[in-house]
């Protein structure tokens, strides 16, 4: 008996057979072992046979008054039909494609944000180096982390952070300059200032004259410690005031905390996985039973820019995850900390939050939504230069 | 009968095989077509000849040994060759 797997390999032809005696035509056919796979009757005095390319062969030779037209071609046949009937067509579409592939591949500019042109130069410069340039290939994102890192270790002394981003055919490179602190910057003359407004709670001058005192309140801008010695508002002697001014300043912080929560576990259960991606489907390798929710490890095996799919190694971690909510006075205390901390982290040594208030609390999208006001003892203090007048 | 004939029977099955289903009959291991119209298909086998009698009969599938008609069957008849 003959196996239906292999018939998509093997050339076949449908063939439409007209003649006075369709039967008795069959009936020959058979005799001269010639197989036919199907046979359809569309009219009284006409049959459509589909038969192989061998038994295509022998009825050819076959001396006949039926008259056979080809109606149809399966296997190789078909596909060389398909060629020699839409060749342009196919060529067109791969060559377009490739095309396509190539231009969204290429990188046609790049974007260097950032008001300082010495920075976008020596960025410039940088991932020139790298080879990331205008009409150069566009790199993976794993390669554009190793380069950024490279550059911000090479340049740690100007750059503070770097980010590459892929747009469509370009690069933006947004880059923040790397300051340092004013407040270190030291003069031959210079006097201590307010930089911000509150009400001083401790002066300590190692140099220059205090003109301000304890409980007084002072503007940004507000000399604290002068760098002029006067006498009946005569300068006798400049110097360089040192010292530090501690005062009660105010902040208003705004926070918002979600009043339902996730908890994220590991159960310790894991499983490792071979999955066929294509495009956002997943379908992973005998895998009897997967976890419901569960942290992925990737590594990716087989790839190739012109496959549509790609396979994949996984690690698999069974997670658990549960919801919870936190009463009114829960969030309230969370969102207090949080605030807290915000303000906490840009303290510096002997500075402290004395008091705090909330103002305002509302409940809105789930979401508690607190202003607490914060009395904060803080160094105000900064340098600030002068030139001495000459007499 | 020895173990290779049975196995070479179960492999390469010789007999005829007539298997029927509604509209349809298939036919294995006949030897050839000896009268085909619309009412009437008469095939040769080994032993014999089968006779298949119904309206409308069309031979859909004709390969080596094998036939396949389709069609209103009434009867189907089977002689020996000394009838």
């Amino acid at each position: 008996m003959n196996s239906n797997f292999f018939l998509g390999f093997k050339n076949y032809v449908c063939l439409r057979i007209t003649g006075k005696n369709i039967f008795g035509f069959l009936k020959t056919l058979n005799k001269k072992k010639i197989n036919l796979i199907a046979i359809e009757y569309p009219k009284r005095n006409e049959v459509i046979i589909k038969v192989s390319e061998e038994d295509y062969e022998k009825l050819k030779k076959l001396k006949t008054i039926y008259k056979f037209q080809e109606v149809a071609l399966y296997g190789q046949w078909q596909i060389k039909k398909l060629w020699r009937v839409h060749k342009v067509f196919i060529i067109m579409v791969l060559l377009g494609y490739v095309i396509l592939f190539l231009l969204s591949n290429i990188i046609f500019d790049l974007e260097i944000i950032h008001t300082n042109s010495n920075i976008r130069n020596l960025i410039k410069t940088a991932l020139a180096d790298e080879g990331i340039k205008r009409l150069t290939v566009r790199k993976k994102f794993r390669h554009l982390q190793v380069i950024k890192a490279k550059i911000l270790q090479n340049n740690r002394d100007v750059i503070e952070w770097l980010e590459i981003v892929p747009l469509g055919t370009k690069y933006i490179i947004k880059v923040e300059e790397r300051k340092l602190n004013k407040r270190e910057e030291e003069y031959n003359y210079q006097h201590i200032v307010a930089k911000k407004k509150g009400i001083i709670k401790s002066i300590e001058a190692s140099s220059g004259e205090i003109v301000r005192y304890i409980n007084e309140y002072v503007a940004p801008g507000d000399i604290l410690i002068s760098g002029s010695f006067k006498q009946d508002d005569e300068v006798i002697t400049n110097v360089r005031a040192e010292g530090r001014v501690f005062a009660e300043v105010w902040y208003k912080v705004r926070v918002e905390y979600p009043l339902i929560y996730q908890d994220k576990y590991l159960t310790g259960k894991r499983k490792k996985v071979v999955v066929v991606n294509f495009m956002r489907y997943h379908w992973p390798f005998l895998v009897f039973h997967p976890f419901t929710n569960k942290e992925v490890i990737k590594k990716i095996m087989v790839a190739h820019p012109f496959l549509p799919f790609n396979l994949s190694y996984e690690h698999h971690q069974e997670m658990i995850v549960s919801e919870g909510s936190y009463s009114y006075e829960e969030a309230l205390i969370k969102a207090t900390q949080l605030a807290t901390k915000k303000i906490e982290a840009s303290l510096e040594t002997g500075e402290k939050i004395i008091k705090r208030k909330s103002l305002k609390t509302r409940v809105e999208n789930s979401k508690i939504i607190v202003e607490i006001f914060f009395s904060v003892y803080e160094d105000i203090g900064i340098s600030k230069m002068f030139i001495p007048k000459e007499n | 009968m020895n173990i290779i004939t049975r196995l070479t029977d179960y492999i390469d099955d010789k007999g005829l095989k007539i298997i029927i289903e509604i509209g349809r009959i298939y036919i294995c291991n006949y030897i050839e077509i000896m009268r085909v119209d619309e009412k009437t298909i008469k095939l040769k086998y080994a032993n014999g000849y089968i006779n298949i009698n119904g309206h409308n009969l069309l031979i859909t599938k004709l390969v080596d040994q094998e036939i396949l008609i389709t069609g209103q069957l009434k009867t189907i008849e089977m002689g020996s060759e000394s009838e």
